[in-house]
């Protein structure tokens, strides 16, 4: 039965049509038909958004027959993830059209970018699991004919292999799930299984397994320690694929966990790995950045750690601010990515004479008192009750770190009363942009997730972890340029350049270095 | 007693032995040192300028140097064959041009050719090139694992972090040590290759020398390398890491200008070969592994430098034909009509930087107004200066790499006192500290989540204004930090000064000799024209890596705007007037030069501190304008041909190409260089030399002494040689000389780029620079020089300079006199002989025409 909502199905299909119209005609047009498109687009989402906003959370009917077919789930985190692939598809179509210009598989190149955000699309909207698994691996595989855009290019080609050995591990997960979620609740009907799972009195042991395959998807495609090899090297495609990759679908493993929220949740011990997994790639990953040279290999461990911090707030149920930070992120990356060419200019600009001093106790602990006072009557009075949960404590927590991080490199080198006061005007304003968002962001998401249950033993362990090693990795990143000159941070140094050789063991398992033997040897 | 003596007859011997000891072991690093001379530098990108790839092959023949090439990196160093096919059939090149590079080549013992053979032979494919192997490339035969590559990224991941000039905010700590202590200090440390199944690696790394010269003595006795293939065997290990290495010989640059001894790059060959000993021992138990050892060493021995296969000898006639060819018609284009023009006062003179790019421009400006002459000269007007911006303590070094600038100028404020100054510079400082506390926030372990979180949301904005060209992604460096107000009143302070605890500015009497100097240098003609511009040049580009290989090659990568308005200030100076003209040079007191920009990428002229003009001056100055502006128009138009713009708006197409970022060709760059003509600017007036000529203007019969023209050709004439030999490069080869496709490059380190996620640092242009997707937007033709002076004084210069031999009689660049007629009369041949240049080149070339 046809309805409105599945207007919004016109999205993923014109992208469809458009990918295989593309390499048909001249490329100018190719040009005019995927503006129109993105544009439209960008259009039809808007629309649907409205719709949501007036109408709420919305499960259209099934297109098709016995449970298989298309349906949509239009509500507020489908919208936002469809409005940012919208927009990104925009900027990175736009972009490819001058930055590929001369290639001559260029209009096979818009092509196949269209293709993968007509599924990524599809994947987003999806009010059924097995159009969602289908759409999920449409995703997969579009994008993998960009990775191999150069298919000469060995290196390439290794890297999408070790990508498409971790894609379809996930896959088979998800399968798993989609199938175990099917037979307990009886529909693939994704409204009406949230419905049903929050009137469970008990949880049926498939439902359990079906959390654990859709956290352990989850964490595959977001790049999570120790599977994040594989997105280290796709830089060896055009700079927009890495765009679209960064900003919309490695955000596909979060979407995953916040679209399934109703019942991950259901599976508590599960969403404790989840943090402790995401918890850690965030540190891991963020700590690694920090001595890559290459810029866009140092932009893909930015991503891991941004990832693995969206997942440590899944994990604490802290799904509104995970959904903000899934946004934000996207957006900033695709930011990064396109004008990755910029960094020379970057750093003609940030050219500063070195500070020869070393930090001092008393200077941290000051920026840290003036960091959580700027935080604390910010929140108090934007927040105000939305403050006191554990989990909103833990995050503003880091939140404060992040602050003093920025208090204490304002202030390295002797700084004046007016850089004091800037600094500290930085910092409030940042603050204020902070609770801000998290208001608006509880106001909008909040209903559409479950409530978190009150906090366990487990929980407030998870959470004392958390603080304490964002502490630690906050204070050594503060302290470590004093300790340069150690042979203890030489050593240190060779690991952490070289990411705890975790890409090292997932060449071997990939067999990157493999070759075929062209002389017999006897040994 | 007896210990005693024993000493003293035993001292003696031991002195011989060690001196053995030491003489061989210093023969193989003077080898080493040799084979590290064959690697050309590479500049970082913010200041990017040309390079000659085969800078240190010019001791070569260009024959012998293709078939070293073919050996070392498996590189073609010719035109590719369709090119040739295509001449061929379209009347292009002709069988003359065939035949004469046939008799241009050296005579080979056992090879004679006929034009009819060589397009006979020229449709069969000949045998690929065997490149040679070094261990690593023999373990990879021998056991599973690719060990050439492995040992490629291992080297090209510690380079990038070594290298690094401050993109990773960790850097790698016992960078001090030396270059080959810190690496074998990491790589013993590095578990990659024990992870990966290399077993045995870094044990057998545990048994080498950490002295980089003992490492490199010991390797070769255990690899059994032959004193004739040393340094054949040393080339071929920097060649497997030749991106990297030529980032290390530029680091030894600088010193090497200073006359010292360097050692970044043999440490570097140490890495290189410490990996290969390391592989060794551990692989070659094998059986067979020592077999086929011995037969790449073999290689070495037997493809040397001696020996030119056919192969290379046919591919070199046919790159020489090719030249002929396009020489010929260039050449059928000079005639006797074009006669010196009356010295009567010009409206204006204009002195062009000589970039090809200034040829298109100055013919434009030329048709727009008649009455204006243009000059071409180096684009730095011969100040070469540190220029030091607003709130910095060291600058670029805005001259030709060859030189090193003689004086430090300070970017300063105009009608600014010295409270003022320190206000601004404060601020900016100020700013900076606050950028780089905001950058560290946005980039750190912990603050970046808080960072996401709170400004993630404003990229909508930032992505939109950039995607769509209203702002640029990051504030140009120039101008970041200033306000609008003051960004448009810095200027260059040649004034004395300080500057940190240097001095800044010129003195009086060195502004004298200097200005002196450039004028004559220039070949300005009196009389003076009320308005002289001296126009530097420089690119406008956004998100582009490579910004600086656009701007002005002789300001060492920078824009020629400071030299510009140095110069203009100098030869403004009332002081320095009186000085000249007690020098003989009378400059009328109503000229005035100009500091102007040439702006490659739109094609706009902008004029610096020319505000304050009398009242009398500045409606000429007006006009001035106006014709600029229509200049640039013509410019733009012609340009837009070559560029395959065919829309309407051909100004804002163009305008649009400076602040696209993902633009990646937003100009042509020096595309299609390929001759460059030293005369006077009448012989080439009215000639559509297509923006492939680099023009410099030289009078030989004011040169005394031929001073001039030994400048011309031993520093423009290099540059030159060195901008056409590297888009020659980056076309012929680009994976080897260019650096592969820019939509695929990833800055690193600040210094270079990698094509990918890893892989060697590319050096050269990239694909995008020389071809437009459809055809090559450079042709690789070598550079022909054409000079109009006598012959025995070009002739006494290249006797006494051995790298202009070199260049000319190894066949690097050609070069031709042009007679008193305006006529190309000569073709210098080798060893300070030439050979007349044939009418009938002319007339054939009238039938193709």
């Amino acid at each position: 039965m046809f309805e409105i909502y599945h207007l919004v199905l016109l999205i993923p299909l014109g992208w469809l049509l458009i990918s295989f119209c593309l390499p048909r005609v001249k490329l100018q047009s190719a040009f005019t038909v995927t503006r129109f498109m993105s544009y439209l687009g960008m259009f039809l989402t808007v629309l649907m958004a409205a719709l949501t906003a007036i109408e709420g959370p919305i499960g259209s009917s099934l297109l098709g027959w016995n449970g298989i077919g298309l349906s949509v789930r239009i509500d507020a985190l489908s919208m936002s993830v469809l409005s940012l692939i919208s927009f990104i598809a925009i900027l990175v179509l736009r972009y490819s059209e001058q930055y590929l210009e001369g290639d001559e598989r260029h209009s096979e190149f818009m092509a196949k970018m269209c293709l993968t955000i007509a599924s990524t699309t599809l994947l987003v909207i999806s009010g059924n699991v097995l159009q969602f698994v289908f759409a999920w691996i449409a995703t997969s595989l579009a994008l993998h004919t960009l990775l191999v855009f150069y298919k000469k290019r060995h290196e390439a080609v290794i890297a999408a292999k070790k990508k498409w050995l971790t894609a379809r591990l996930g896959d088979a997960l998800l399968l798993f799930a989609v199938a175990l979620l099917v037979d307990a609740f009886g529909t693939t009907d994704i409204t009406t299984m949230f419905a049903s799972a929050a009137n469970l009195v008990e949880i049926p042991s498939q439902v359990h397994m079906a959390c654990v395959g859709i956290m352990l998807a989850a964490l595959l495609k977001s790049a999570q320690f120790p599977t994040h090899g594989w997105l280290l090297e796709v830089m060896e495609t055009p700079t927009p694929v890495s765009a679209l990759l960064h900003a919309g679908i490695i955000n596909a493993g979060g979407f995953l966990i916040l679209r399934f929220a109703d019942l991950v949740v259901l599976n508590p011990a599960g969403m404790h790995v989840v943090a402790i997994v995401g918890g850690f790639t965030a540190l891991f990953a963020g700590f690694v950045m920090l001595t890559q040279s290459a810029v866009k290999t140092a932009l893909a461990w930015s991503t891991i750690a941004q990832m693995g911090f969206m997942m440590l707030q899944c994990g604490l149920g802290a799904f509104p601010i995970a959904v903000l930070h899934l946004i934000a992120h996207s957006l900033y990356k695709a930011h990064a990515f396109l004008s990755s060419g910029s960094i020379i200019d970057v750093a003609r600009t940030t050219k500063v004479p070195k500070s020869k001093i070393k930090s001092q106790p008393l200077r941290i602990l000051l920026s840290v008192v003036a960091a959580s006072c700027m935080y604390l009557a910010t929140s108090y009075y934007i927040l105000q009750e939305h403050v006191l949960t554990a989990v909103n404590i833990t995050l503003g927590l880091i939140f404060v770190m992040g602050i003093t991080h920025l208090v204490v490199k304002s202030l390295e080198d002797n700084p004046g009363l007016y850089s004091m006061m800037r600094t500290l005007l930085t910092a409030f304003i940042v603050s204020v942009i902070y609770n801000l968002l998290h208001l608006a962001c509880l106001f909008v998401y909040s209903p559409l997730f479950p409530q978190p249950a009150a906090a366990g033993l487990i929980d407030y362990l998870v959470i004392a972890l958390t603080l304490l090693s964002f502490s630690v990795i906050m204070i050594l990143q503060i302290i470590v340029p004093d300790y340069q000159r150690t042979t203890l941070w030489s050593r240190i140094y060779v690991h952490l350049l070289n990411g705890f050789y975790f890409n090292a063991w997932f060449d071997r398992l990939a067999g990157s270095y493999q070759v075929k033997n062209t002389t017999t040897s006897q040994s | 007693m007896t210990t005693e003596n024993q000493l003293l007859e035993s001292a003696p011997e031991q002195k011989i032995m060690q001196k053995a000891v030491q003489t061989l072991s210093s023969k193989v690093i003077d080898d080493a040192r040799k084979a590290c001379q064959r690697i050309a530098p590479v500049w970082p990108l913010k200041h990017f300028v040309a390079v000659n790839p085969y800078m240190g092959l010019s001791e070569f023949h260009f024959l012998q140097a293709t078939e070293v090439l073919r050996h070392v990196h498996g590189a073609n160093s010719v035109v590719d064959k369709d090119t040739i096919a295509e001449g061929i059939r379209n009347g292009e090149i002709l069988d003359s041009d065939i035949q004469k590079a046939i008799e241009s080549m050296p005579a080979l013992r056992g090879i004679e050719i006929t034009v009819d053979d060589l397009i006979q032979s020229f449709a069969q494919d000949g045998n690929e090139s065997k490149r040679w192997l070094n261990v690593t490339d023999i373990a990879t035969r021998f056991s599973d694992k690719d060990w050439s590559r492995f040992s490629m990224n291992q080297i090209s991941k510690w380079c990038s972090a070594y290298f690094d000039e401050g993109q990773a905010f960790w850097s790698m700590p016992d960078k001090e040590q030396g270059i080959f202590e810190a690496w074998i200090k990491f790589a013993r440390q590095d578990r990659t290759a024990d992870i990966i199944g290399l077993k045995g690696f870094r044990r057998c790394l545990s048994g080498i020398s950490t002295d980089p010269e003992i490492c490199i003595e010991e390797a070769i006795s255990n690899l059994c390398i032959p004193e004739s293939c040393r340094e054949a065997y040393f080339f071929q290990c920097l060649a497997s890491i030749s991106g990297w290495a030529a980032m290390a010989r530029y680091h030894g640059w600088s010193n090497e200008l200073d006359g010292e001894q360097d050692d970044t790059l043999l440490g570097l060959l140490a890495i290189r070969i410490a990996i290969d000993a390391a592989c060794f021992l551990s692989q070659s138990y094998q059986d067979g592994f020592i077999e086929q050892w011995s037969d790449a060493i073999t290689d070495y021995h037997t493809h040397g430098v001696a020996r030119i296969s056919s192969k290379v000898y046919e591919d070199c006639i046919l790159q020489t034909a090719y030249d002929f060819s396009s020489q010929r018609r260039l050449i059928s284009r000079f005639n006797h009509s074009l006669r010196s023009p009356e010295s009567i006062r010009k409206q204006a003179q204009a002195v062009f930087c000589i970039d090809v790019r200034s040829e298109v421009y100055r013919r434009a400006l030329e048709t727009v107004n008649g009455a204006i002459e243009t000059y071409g000269f180096a684009g730095f007007f011969g100040f070469p200066i540190e220029y030091v911006p607003l709130g910095e303590k060291h600058g670029g070094s805005q001259c030709p790499v060859l030189l090193k600038p003689g004086y430090v100028i300070k970017e300063s404020l105009r009608d600014a006192d010295e409270e003022e100054h320190d206000e601004v510079i404060g601020l900016r400082i100020l700013r900076r500290r606050a950028l780089k506390a905001w950058k560290y926030f946005k980039q750190s372990a912990v603050s970046s989540f808080s960072f996401v979180e709170t400004m993630g949301f404003s990229y909508v904005v930032k992505l939109v204004t950039d995607g769509f060209a209203l702002t640029r992604t990051v504030p140009h460096p120039k101008i970041q930090g200033l306000d609008s107000d003051i960004i448009s009143r810095r200027q260059p302070e040649v004034q004395s000064g300080m500057i940190g605890d240097r001095h800044s500015g010129i003195e009086l009497e060195e502004r004298i000799t200097l200005a002196e100097n450039a004028l004559k240098a220039m070949s300005l003609q009196a009389p003076y024209a009320p308005f002289v511009l001296l126009v530097g040049h420089g690119s406008t580009t956004v998100n582009n890596p490579h910004a600086s290989g656009l701007d002005c090659g002789a300001c060492g990568g920078h824009t020629g705007e400071a030299n510009a308005r140095v110069a203009a200030a100098v030869l403004n100076n009332a002081q320095v007037r009186v000085g000249l003209a007690e020098r003989g040079i009378e400059i009328p007191s109503d000229t005035l030069f100009l500091g102007c920009l040439h702006d490659t990428t739109t094609d706009e002229l902008t004029i610096f501190d020319a505000d304050e003009l009398p009242p009398s001056m500045s409606s000429h100055l007006a006009s001035l304008k106006k014709d600029l502006l229509e200049a640039g128009k013509l410019t733009r138009q012609e340009r837009a041909l070559r560029m395959g713009i065919h829309k309407d708006n051909i100004d804002k197409a163009i305008s649009l190409k400076s602040s696209d970022w993902s633009q990646v060709r937003p100009e042509l760059g020096l595309a299609g260089c390929s001759s460059f003509i030293v005369a006077p600017r009448y012989r080439t007036a009215g000639l559509n030399l297509g923006g492939e000529s680099f023009l410099h203007s030289y009078h030989w019969q004011d040169d005394q002494d031929f001073k001039i023209l030994e400048l011309i050709m031993t520093a423009p004439m290099v540059v030159t040689s060195w901008i056409n030999l590297q888009y020659y490069g980056s076309t012929v080869d680009n994976e080897i000389f260019g650096s592969g496709n820019k939509t695929l490059h990833n800055v690193v380190g600040q210094v270079g780029v990698l094509e990918g996620n890893t892989g060697d640092l590319r050096v050269g242009l990239p694909k995008q620079s020389i071809h437009d997707g459809e055809n090559f937007i450079h042709k690789p033709l070598r550079l022909a020089v054409m000079i109009e002076a006598p012959k025995h004084a070009i002739n006494n210069i290249i006797a006494q300079h051995e790298n202009i031999r070199q260049l000319l009689d190894n066949d690097w660049i050609y070069l031709y006199a042009i007679n008193e007629d305006g006529l190309v009369s000569d073709r210098y041949i080798s060893g300070m002989r030439w050979e007349e240049v044939s009418v009938s080149d002319a007339s054939e070339l009238s039938s193709v025409a």
